[in-house]
């Protein structure tokens, strides 16, 4: 059959009217318009990101749409049809979530069971917070935040020719470190011997102390291990994908999408803490008291001016306990006669007295500093106290006054205790130091001398790049 | 320099005579158009050759647009983990813009140079005047038939290349690049508004109607023999190529 013009030119209009008519019907909007269904009413704090025509799913099963957003009293008013067969339970909850990371917003109904169900028209109230995606994410890219802090410090330590040359650095230092060392063992040794001794001494009562707190260390310990353990779990679990932290980290692309955020980010905020830290050990030969004492101290410094000093003091009196004699007057009423009753009779008593207790002392005090002094304040060996430095030739020569125990309740002068003391960093990491202690009392005043070691945080950095890490 | 000045006047002055003429026919075939007899059979006949006869072609093309839509988009989208709005794309450009503007070029190549020919050589072997004789008015008769034709038939040819288009990438995005084709199917229709598809629609009758009125106006002033008739030829099709993109860009930033 030989189709006619007419008969061609209609069939393709019609074909094109179906195909509209189809288009039609397919396209969303049409069938949000269909008033069909159970309308319900359901009232949330917040509504952030829901519009029109979302979904809205019972058990992920979508049951109906949102048909009308609104706003009453402060709270939004979502009307939604539900076309599902299904009875929405009078104790049910509504919470808005998000379908991705793309932020597609539904309505989740979790069904309650109260037996008694919402008619057509009723309405719904909905629990006052819903977690939902964005809150999710917020949290998440802070703790993201952390993580890329914390490891882009460990590479920058560990990693890269940087890396390297300050092991090789650190290396030399120790060499020549080691080469100064012998000489000076050499050339003092009897004093070395004597420093030494002190440092045992110090290490012995740091010893006694950690062994007086045995049981707390032990249960710290399990606590630690107890949190490592649950640790381990989760990043078990992190590394096989399990989690949202899990896929986020193992799916490459959003991992590498979310870091780049972040370093945008990190651009931005130019995070970059400068807080230092300087270690010390030292020790003090007192030469009159015929005495010693051993420092360990840390000082941090939050910023230039600003600093803090915590320091752990060896008690005294660890040599030579100080006897005293006193003579106390008695009136006694025995005997009789001039000659024998109500005569005075001297006693001879003998008291000892240590110098001072056998505990740890410590010192923790705030400081700051004006160009080449600083002012600190706090306390100092367990008594309220004050102290000046002074710096000279480029920090190589200190020079330190310090006044403390104002009641003199430590000493036996009953003056304040004051010290004043010079160092002279002739290495790096290694310095001498002599001085006068407890000059305003006389019976204690003594010249001291000693020695020390200090190193910061760079030199622990160093070290940690020491430690073989595979990359 | 008189003389560019003179030159440039006078391509100015031609231009505007041009559009004036073209809007003068417009206006012509209006009002004849309005009035009785209505040629039925000759605008059947017209919707024919512009409309029927160029489906192949317009389907081929729109098949294949959609088709390489889908795989650029998904390329693209690859790249922020958005795969899944491959087809939402692929839809909203089909119906907004390549349906129409690539029917409308197709047609302009292949109905609107066929209008342009035939109305030139009725021109140069004086059959126009010879409807003047019979007392036919040849614009009622040749061109408002062909108005309407392509008035008529550009958007059902449009509504034609857009469903072939989203179903095109809608294969290569699910045979080829492996997409969910529920997901895909979701995302094609979810997003699609009706007004996407019916502005495109308006837009389609627009260049429809250009086209041949441009074809019409283009055989209608033809002079010089066959030699005219070609360069009508080219002219319709050069014009209501350029028409079509830059009435595009006015009509959606105007009315869309």
């Amino acid at each position: 059959m030989k189709l006619t013009a007419e008969t061609k030119v209609g069939i393709i209009v019609f074909l094109g009217i179906m195909i509209l008519t189809y288009m039609s019907f397919q396209v969303g909007e049409f069938r949000v318009s269909k008033k069909t269904g159970k309308s319900i009413n359901l009232i949330f704090d917040s509504v952030a990101g829901l519009s029109k025509d979302a979904s809205v799913q019972v058990a992920g099963v979508e049951i109906g749409k949102v048909y009308d957003i609104g706003l009453k009293e402060g709270k939004a008013h979502v009307n939604v049809r539900i076309y599902a067969d299904i009875d929405i339970d009078r104790k049910s909850k509504a919470y808005i979530r998000s379908a991705g990371l793309l932020g597609d917003k539904y309505i989740d109904i979790v069904l309650g069971n109260s037996g008694d169900y919402l008619g057509n028209g009723g309405t719904l109230v909905s629990p006052p917070e819903s977690e939902d995606i964005g809150k999710l994410v917020g949290k998440l890219s802070s703790i993201a935040d952390d993580f890329k802090e914390v490891s882009t410090a460990l590479k920058n330590t560990l990693g890269g020719a940087e890396g390297e040359e300050s092991i090789r650095r650190i290396l030399e230092n120790f060499r020549d470190l080691g080469i100064t060392l012998n000489r000076m063992v050499d050339r003092n040794e009897e004093r070395f011997t004597h420093i030494m001794k002190n440092i045992d001494e110090l290490s012995g009562h740091l010893n006694q102390t950690l062994g007086a707190h045995r049981e707390d260390i032990d249960q710290a310990l399990t606590n630690a291990r107890t949190a490592s353990t649950s640790l381990k779990n989760i990043f078990r679990k992190v590394d096989e994908g399990q989690g949202t932290m899990g896929r986020l980290i193992n799916e490459d692309d959003l991992s590498e999408n979310l870091n780049q955020a972040l370093v945008s980010a990190n651009d931005v905020l130019g995070v970059k803490k400068k807080y230092r830290t300087f270690v010390s050990l030292r020790n003090e030969a007192l030469v009159e008291a015929n005495d010693s004492k051993g420092y360990i101290s840390l000082q941090l410094l939050p910023r230039k001016d600003k600093f803090y000093l915590f320091e752990l003091v060896s008690p005294e009196g660890t040599k030579g306990d100080l006897t005293e004699t006193r003579t106390v007057s008695h009136i006694t009423n025995r005997g009789t006669g001039a000659g024998s009753d109500f005569f005075p009779v001297d006693v001879t008593q003998t008291v000892e007295k240590e110098k001072t207790s056998d505990r740890l002392m410590y010192t923790a005090m705030f400081g700051r500093r004006f160009g080449q002094t600083s002012l600190r304040l706090g306390l100092e060996e367990n008594t309220g106290g004050i102290g000046i430095d002074h710096t000279f030739f480029g920090k190589r020569v200190g020079l330190h006054f310090d006044l403390w125990d104002f009641e003199g309740e430590n000493s036996f002068g009953g003056s304040a205790h004051a010290k004043i003391r010079a160092d002279f960093n002739f290495l790096k990491y290694f310095y001498l130091h002599t001085g006068y202690d407890n000059f305003l009392n006389t019976e204690d005043s003594s010249l001291f001398y000693g020695a020390g070691i200090t190193f910061n945080d760079e030199d622990i950095k160093d070290l940690f790049s020491l430690l073989p890490v595979s990359r | 320099m008189l003389r560019i000045l003179e030159i440039l006047g006078q391509l100015i002055m031609v231009f505007m005579e041009e559009t004036g003429k073209v809007i003068l026919l417009f206006g012509n075939s209006l009002r004849w158009g309005l009035r009785r007899p209505f040629y039925v059979r000759l605008v059947v006949r017209q919707m024919l050759e512009i409309g029927v006869n160029s489906i192949p072609v317009v389907l081929i093309t729109a098949t294949f647009t959609g088709m390489v839509l889908a795989l650029q988009t998904h390329t693209g989208f690859q790249r922020f983990n958005a795969e899944s709005l491959v087809g939402t794309v692929v839809a909203l450009s089909m119906t907004r813009e390549l349906g129409p503007v690539l029917t409308g070029l197709i047609v302009a190549g292949r109905a609107g140079s066929a209008i342009a020919a035939e109305l030139g050589t009725m021109r140069v072997t004086e059959q126009i005047d010879a409807l003047y004789t019979l007392a036919t008015n040849p614009v009622k008769y040749l061109v408002v038939p062909r108005l309407v034709a392509g008035t008529l038939m550009l958007p059902v040819m449009t509504v034609l290349s857009d469903i072939v288009g989203i179903y095109g990438g809608f294969f290569v995005s699910v045979k080829v690049l492996d997409a969910n084709r529920t997901i895909y199917l979701r995302r094609t229709w979810d997003f699609l508004q009706f007004s996407d598809i019916y502005s495109g629609l308006v837009k389609a009758a627009f260049f429809g109607l250009v086209i041949s009125l441009i074809g019409c106006y283009k055989g209608f002033h033809t002079r010089g023999g066959a030699e005219g008739v070609g360069r009508a030829t080219t002219g319709s099709v050069v014009v209501s190529s350029m028409m079509i993109l830059i009435s595009d860009y006015l009509l959606t930033a105007i009315l869309f």
